[in-house]
């Protein structure tokens, strides 16, 4: 009944359908780690000058960045640290911090940390209850208020990069969403790096998990111990891409490589078009409110802000 | 992480776990599966009666 490992005797513990594999923990482990160095690599994600700030939240994609970048990376001597963000959800956010500080407690990683309240003088929770619906969900606001504190923390850490755990399933669900919302701009914004063209996140963003299936994240953390939350925030509400997540995991039943393949398609379409030189920094504007940059008068976080306040 | 304990019997012995699974209407794609509290990969062909462990890792 025990199937062998692919490339030693032992028993192995999954099969990755798109290549037929059948690995052990050892054999898993170097496979997802040499994807992992390699998508570095050949997206040129940073380099022995950069100084990496890993966005943490606490769940199994951020965590295990977070243990890989320390890892294989504090002994090449490149400089890193954690960012949090506090959305300030009751009883949700205390949880996911505290996963990210024991952690960096424990591999003595320095951790950088700021609150929408801090930021914005008003929380998640506070936020769920005033929300205008018409905006969309709770799920908008914080979104919003999080990249701009993510970038606020990583300008005043001085980082150069900004490294976010976003994988291939999400990228997938992300290049269809915006296929079908018929929106160029944002279709051609996303990548593996991204930032240096979406304006109102001027920190280089990069996303070494680019190339990563999730399903295989969540066996890395689960096969090496690596802590992580996975408490549901009360306000998560993405119908949307969850209906775009299943039609995914659904495709690749059928044809096990799909979100490779897709992804690296909408890489040959980005890479032909010449679309990219159209969103450049050209329409640069300072915020009339917060003073940093954007495309509009005011940022959208100052505009959401704003807006709830007035509620 | 929400776990279900499933008991595969005579009918489904000779199938892999990735038939059963999607037989169940579970979609392979989003689990791990433990027998024993052991990984095991969804290429495992089931041959006795056995209580498997999913593991919802993508919800
Ligand atoms: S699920 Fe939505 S509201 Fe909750 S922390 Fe994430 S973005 Fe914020
Ligand atoms: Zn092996
Ligand atoms: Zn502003």
């Amino acid at each position: 009944m025990n199937i062998k490992c692919d490339k030693c005797s032992k028993d192995a513990l999954i099969y990755l359908a798109y290549g037929k594999h059948n690995f052990c923990k050892d054999h898993f482990n170097d496979f997802f780690e040499s994807r992992f160095k390699k998508t570095i690599r050949q997206f040129k994600l940073f380099s022995q000058k950069d100084y990496l700030g890993v966005a943490t939240s606490g769940g199994k994609d951020s965590m295990v960045l977070l243990y890989l970048i320390n890892k294989i990376f504090r002994e090449k001597r490149i400089n890193f640290c954690a960012i949090f963000v506090d959305e300030g959800t009751d009883n949700y956010s205390n949880k996911t911090f505290q996963v990210v500080k024991d952690f960096c407690t424990k591999e003595n990683i320095k951790l950088v940390t700021s609150s929408h309240k801090k930021e914005f003088d008003i929380s998640t929770q506070e936020i769920g209850e005033k929300y205008d619906k018409k905006e969309g969900t709770v799920c908008t606001y914080c979104g919003v208020l999080r990249r701009k504190t993510l970038n606020r923390l990583a300008n005043k850490e001085k980082v150069s990069k900004l490294l976010t755990g976003h994988n291939l399933d999400d990228e997938c669900q992300t290049i269809l969403m915006n296929l079908l919302d018929n929106d160029t701009l944002r279709f051609f914004r996303t990548g593996p790096e991204t930032g240096i063209i979406d304006i109102e996140n001027t920190r280089p963003r990069i996303k070494p998990f680019y190339l990563t299936p999730e399903k295989e994240i969540a066996a890395y953390a689960l096969f090496n111990q690596i802590p992580f939350h996975d408490c549901n925030c009360p306000f998560f509400r993405t119908a949307k891409r969850n209906h775009f997540r299943n039609f995914l995991n659904e495709t690749e039943i059928i044809h096990p490589g799909s979100k490779f393949s897709l992804v690296k398609s909408f890489l040959k379409i980005k890479e032909l078009s010449n679309l990219k030189k159209i969103i450049t920094k050209k329409n640069l504007k300072k915020c009339k409110i917060c003073k940093e940059d954007t495309s509009q008068d005011i940022c959208k976080a100052c505009e959401l802000i704003s807006k709830i306040k007035k509620i | 992480m929400l776990k279900k304990k499933i008991t595969i019997t005579k009918n489904d012995f000779n199938k892999t776990l990735r038939d059963i699974l999607i037989d169940l209407n579970i979609n392979p794609e989003t689990v791990l599966v433990k027998i024993d509290g052991i990984f095991k990969p969804i290429s495992t062909v089931i041959k006795k009666e056995t209580e498997i462990e999913v593991l919802v890792v993508i919800k």
